[in-house]
């Protein structure tokens, strides 16, 4: 090989290497390209999922909560109740996993309901709307300002999660520290039966 | 520089080569992430209408032959459910059908088949999977169970603890041919295109609905 394709070869390869360099500064890092696709909504908007139509329907809160069937608990913060309707699009579909996140950063995560909180949305099949709710506990403070992330599977990697903002005031936070009557949980039903 | 490519040709003609095995070196995540995690190989019936299963069940812990002929009689949407020769109405969900789809199945009375599963295919891509009773209020009536063996006779069966199977009792075994009735959900403006039966994905018998 003559020097003149040493000299080529050894430009080529530091071209090569310059063009990765510049691609993969251009690439998303893996963290970044697996993040959930957000969808915005408020109370009462849907929300329209990769799986399925959600729509927080409201928001209730209380220093204890009963939930159909027969089980309950107390909480020295509250216990904030999303009322939900979820509606699957192509197959089979469950709401299982989320968290709501505090104005300040602070996150309460939950996954399937347990026996102090979290969702029990039932799966369901396409059209078929299901009425659910999740619970979570948490700080009263920690309300004003946050928002409701819900995802279709605890893995929230590449895909939707909506983002609902609650609209709780600092004053209704403040009174659902104080109530004194348990929020009521349904259990998660189809809409147009009776839990 | 004509003879630098002279000189390389072997080892240009091996980078598509080498392209190649690399992507076939990773070809075992299509397999995890795709090809056995849904319905993709499908069963059709012959000329008869008949669609021959011939698989395995094999969750890793168990395994066993699955060979079974199966035809769909008919998909009927319907508001009531029958049992016993009596007419039951069920409350339905909003905005949903409830269709009843029967099947005749041949089957070696020795052979499990119990754990399958069914689903109607819409026209549309929409995808129903048999979900009573989470989805359908039927009181205290006990709707058929399973799609694929009567439910008083369903031949053997694995055992609870996944140790072996368990032969059906003398005087209860399945017999060598028989009818099964099952109800699916759907959305109301469904347009059933065929139904699925299946016990491991991704093979599955494909049924087409006659219209």
């Amino acid at each position: 090989m003559s020097r003149r394709h040493h000299a080529l070869t050894w430009v080529l390869v530091l071209v090569g290497l310059a063009i990765t360099q510049v691609l993969q500064s251009h690439t998303p890092a893996p963290a970044e390209a697996s993040r959930p696709y957000e969808r915005a909504a408020a109370v009462g908007e849907v929300v329209h999922l990769r799986a399925g139509d959600l729509v927080v329907t409201g928001l209730r809160g209380g220093r204890s909560a009963v939930v159909d069937p027969g089980s309950g608990f107390q909480t020295p913060g509250v216990v904030a109740v999303a009322d939900l309707t979820w509606t699957p699009r192509t197959t089979t579909a469950a709401l299982r996993a989320g968290q709501i996140e505090g104005s300040d950063g602070r996150s309460w995560s939950f996954g399937a309901r347990g026996s102090r909180g979290g969702i029990a949305c039932q799966s369901s099949v396409p059209g078929i709307t299901v009425v659910c709710a999740v619970l979570v506990e948490l700080p009263a403070d920690a309300l004003v300002g946050a928002t409701l992330h819900l995802r279709a599977d605890a893995d929230d990697r590449f895909d939707t999660e909506a983002v609902v903002t609650l609209g709780v005031t600092a004053d209704q936070a403040a009174g659902w520290a104080k109530a004194t009557a348990p929020v009521k949980v349904e259990a998660p039903h189809p809409a147009g039966l009776t839990p | 520089m004509t003879t630098w490519w002279r000189r390389n040709r072997l080892a240009l003609v091996l980078v598509p080569v080498a392209l190649v095995l690399a992507a076939a070196g990773n070809a075992s995540r299509l397999d995890d992430y795709w090809w056995s995690r849904d319905l993709h190989q499908s069963v059709r019936p012959g000329d008869g209408g008949t669609a021959a299963v011939r698989t395995e069940y094999d969750d890793g812990t168990l395994q066993y032959p699955i060979t079974a002929d199966v035809s769909l009689t008919s998909v009927t949407r319907v508001s009531s459910v029958t049992l016993d020769g009596r007419s039951r109405t069920v409350t339905l969900p909003d905005d949903s059908a409830l269709w009843r789809v029967v099947m005749h199945w041949t089957a070696d009375p020795s052979t499990v088949l119990s754990g399958c599963q069914i689903g109607i295919q819409g026209e549309d891509g929409r995808f129903w999977e048999k979900s009573y009773p989470d989805l359908l209020d039927a009181g205290s009536t006990t709707l058929p169970f399973s799609p694929c063996v009567p439910d008083d006779t369903p031949g053997p069966q694995v055992k609870l603890d996944l140790s072996g199977i368990q032969p059906a009792k003398v005087g209860e075994e399945r017999p060598a041919a028989y009818d099964v009735t099952v109800y699916v959900l759907t959305a109301a403006d469904a347009a059933p295109a065929e139904v699925r039966v299946w016990w491991l994905p991704p093979l599955y018998a494909s049924l087409p609905v006659r219209r």
